[in-house]
C-alpha cells in the first residue's frame, strides 16, 4: 500500500513539473505582452530583465552547486569576467556577437582553470578557495585601472546591436533577455536530464563509486564548470549592455549572497527551485521598495531579510522549496 | 594458462605497506571461487589488485590470456571485469533506475542497455517495483541487490564481490548467496571475498584460505572437513 501511495505522489509531482513550466511560461508571456502594450510601465520591464539575468545565473550555478555538489562561490566573479569582457570588447570596436562569444568562453575557461587548481579539494575547502577566487577577481577589477578604470567603473557601454538591428528600449531588451533566459533554461534542463546529468549527480553522491565504474571524475567536473562558466558569462554580457555601466561592486559579495539565498530557498539540484527562487526573492526585494523606509536603510534591511529567510528555510525546510538534497 | 583469470606471483600493497606475498591463483569460467581468512589477511587486497586499486609490486595478472596488470578501470570494465566494493555503495539521491543505468555508461547501444535493465529487473524484481525510489530509501538487502545489479549492467564476464553479506540478516545472507549461485549458472565467473567461512565454503566451487597475505590452503568443498578450517574458522565443528 505504501509503495502504491508513494508512486502516486511521484507521478503527481512529475505532472506538476510540466504544469510548473507551463504556468511560468504563460505568466511570462502575459507580463511581456502587458509591458509591450504599455499597460505596465518601464519599471516592470526593468524588474523582468533583471529577473531574466539572475535566472541565467542561478540555473547555471545550480548545475555545479546543486547537481554536481561542488560548493562553488566563484560564480559571481565569472559573471563579472563576462560583463567586463563583453563591455571592453565592444568598446574597442568588436562586433557584439564576437564579444558575446568571448564573454562566454573566457569565464568558461576561468572556471575550468579554477577547477583544475582545486581538483583535490572538497566541500568547505573548495568553498573557501572559490570564495578567495571571487576576492581575487574583485581586486583585479578594482586595481587594474588601465583596463577596468577601477572603482570608477566602465560607463557608456554601447547597447546590443547585431545584423543592423539595435536593442534600444527596455522593452526590446526584455524580449531579447527573455529569449536568452528561456534558451539557457532549456539547455541546462536538458543537460540535467541527460545521461551526463546523471553522472553529475553521481559525482555529488559518491565520487569513489563512480571511479570504480571507470569514469573520469575530474573531466566531469571540468565539463560542468565550463558549462556553468559559459552561462555566467552570458548573464554578465547581458548585464553589462543592459545597465550600460559596470563597476567592481556589481560583482561583489552582496550579489553572491543573493544568488546563494535564491538557490537555498528554491532548493538545490532542482531547476524549478533555481527559477522559482529568483522570482520569489526578486518580488520580495522589489516589494520592499513600496515600504516607507529611507533608501539608506533599505540595503541593510534586505540583508537582514535574506538572513531571516535563510534561517527559516534551514530550520523548517532544509532542502528548500523544490530541492532534493541538503546543503552539505 | 587457459584459465579465465590468472594471478602469477603477485606481491601487492598500499604505498610502502606490503600486504600480499607471492599470490598464485586462478579462476575458471562458470566458477565461484571464495577467498576466506581472518581480518587483515589480504582478501580484499586481492580483489583490489585485480581491479588496479592497490599497488602491484611484482607479478602479473592475466585475463583471457591478456596481461591486465595496471590497466585503467574503464579498460578492465570494457574487458568484462566488474567490481562490487564492500559496504553497498550506491548513489544515494539517484533513483534505483538511474543507479542501474550508470552501471551501463560504457555501453553505447541503447537497446542493449534496455535489455540489460530488463534482465536485472527480472533477476531482482524488487528493484523493478522500486525503480523510481531514491537509493537511500532502500533496505540493506535491497541496496546490496542494487549494487550487484549495477555491476551486472555492463555484461561482465567476471564479478569481483567484496563481502556481499556484510551487515545483512541471516535470511538475507542466504538469499544473497542463492542469487550469486544463480548468477554463476548463467555463465558468470565470480570471485568472492567472504567472512562467513562456512557459507562461502558451501557455495564456492573452490576456496582459497588466506593468512598474513599468503595462501595457506586451497581446495574444493572438501576443505570444509580440513582440520585447520574446522578448528580455527568454524569453531571446531560443523
Amino acid at each position: 500500500m505504501g509503495t502504491i501511495q508513494k508512486n502516486n505522489i511521484i507521478e503527481t509531482l512529475k505532472d506538476s513539473q510540466k504544469a510548473f513550466w507551463l504556468i511560468l511560461f504563460v505568466i511570462d508571456i502575459i507580463f511581456i505582452f502587458l509591458c509591450l502594450q504599455g499597460i505596465l510601465n518601464e519599471y516592470f520591464a526593468h524588474v523582468l530583465v533583471v529577473i531574466n539575468i539572475y535566472l541565467i545565473l542561478s540555473i547555471s550555478l545550480n548545475l555545479v552547486m546543486g547537481f554536481t555538489g561542488l560548493l562553488n562561490l566563484s560564480h559571481i566573479a565569472l559573471f563579472g569576467v563576462g560583463a567586463y569582457t563583453s563591455a571592453l570588447m565592444i568598446m574597442n570596436g568588436y562586433s557584439y556577437l564576437l564579444s558575446l562569444l568571448l564573454a562566454m568562453l573566457l569565464p568558461g575557461v576561468f572556471a575550468v582553470l579554477l577547477m583544475f587548481a582545486t581538483r583535490k579539494l572538497k566541500s568547505d575547502y573548495l568553498m573557501l578557495v572559490t570564495f578567495g577566487f571571487s576576492f581575487l577577481l574583485y581586486s583585479i577589477f578594482i586595481s587594474w585601472t588601465s583596463l577596468t578604470r577601477g572603482p570608477l567603473g566602465l560607463n557608456n557601454i554601447p547597447k546590443i546591436s547585431f545584423f543592423d538591428f539595435t536593442i534600444y528600449s527596455t522593452n526590446q531588451f526584455l524580449v531579447f533577455s527573455t529569449i536568452m533566459a528561456i534558451v539557457s533554461i532549456i539547455i541546462i534542463y536538458n543537460i540535467t536530464k541527460s545521461s551526463f546529468g546523471r553522472l553529475l549527480q553521481a559525482v555529488r553522491d559518491d565520487e569513489i563509486s563512480l571511479k570504480l565504474l571507470g569514469k573520469n571524475i575530474e573531466l566531469i567536473k571540468f565539463k560542468a564548470m565550463f558549462i556553468s562558466g559559459l552561462f555566467a558569462g552570458l548573464a554578465g554580457s547581458l548585464f553589462a549592455h543592459y545597465s550600460q555601466y559596470i563597476e567592481p561592486n556589481s560583482f561583489w559579495i552582496v550579489d553572491l549572497i543573493f544568488l546563494l539565498t535564491v538557490l537555498i530557498v528554491g532548493g538545490l539540484a532542482s531547476n524549478r527551485g533555481a527559477v522559482f527562487g529568483v522570482i520569489i526573492i526578486m518580488i520580495l526585494n522589489e516589494s520592499l521598495r513600496l515600504l516607507p523606509i529611507p533608501s539608506e536603510i533599505l540595503g541593510p534591511t534586505r540583508q537582514i531579510i535574506y538572513a531571516l529567510i535563510l534561517i527559516l528555510i534551514l530550520l523548517y525546510r532544509p532542502k528548500g522549496i523544490f530541492g532534493r538534497i541538503d546543503l552539505k | 594458462m587457459s584459465n579465465l583469470l590468472n594471478l602469477n606471483n603477485i606481491d601487492a600493497g598500499y604505498g610502502e605497506f606490503d600486504v600480499l606475498k607471492n599470490i598464485n591463483m586462478y579462476l575458471d569460467k562458470h566458477e565461484i571461487v571464495a577467498l576466506i581468512g581472518p581480518n587483515g589477511a589480504g582478501k580484499s587486497t586481492i580483489l583490489k589488485s585485480i581491479f588496479n586499486i592497490s599497488d602491484i609490486k611484482s607479478g602479473k595478472i592475466f585475463f583471457e590470456e591478456n596481461d591486465i596488470t595496471n590497466k585503467q578501470t574503464y579498460e578492465l570494465l570494457n574487458l568484462g571485469i566488474s567490481y562490487v566494493p564492500q559496504g553497498r555503495i550506491n548513489f544515494a539521491t539517484l533513483t534505483v533506475k538511474d543507479n542501474l543505468l550508470i552501471g551501463a555508461e560504457l555501453i553505447k547501444d541503447k537497446k542493449k542497455v534496455k535489455d540489460n535493465l530488463n534482465y536485472i529487473y527480472s533477476l531482482f524484481s524488487v528493484l523493478k517495483t522500486k525503480r523510481k525510489h531514491l537509493a537511500y530509501s532502500l533496505s540493506g538487502g535491497e541496496q546490496q541487490m542494487l549494487a550487484l545489479g549495477r555491476a551486472l549492467m555492463d555484461n561482465p564476464k567476471v564479478l569481483l564481490l567484496d563481502e556481499p553479506s556484510l551487515g545483512l540478516s541471516p535470511k538475507l545472507v542466504k538469499e544473497t548467496f542463492e542469487t550469486i549461485t544463480k548468477l554463476a549458472k548463467t555463465g558468470l565467473s565470480i570471485l568472492i571475498v567472504e567472512q562467513n567461512a562456512k557459507q562461502a565454503l558451501r557455495m564456492a566451487d573452490r576456496t582459497y584460505l588466506l593468512e598474513n597475505g599468503q595462501i595457506a590452503l586451497e581446495g574444493n568443498k572438501k576443505l570444509l572437513n580440513h582440520p585447520k578450517i574446522k578448528t580455527i574458522y568454524l569453531g571446531g565443528q560443523i
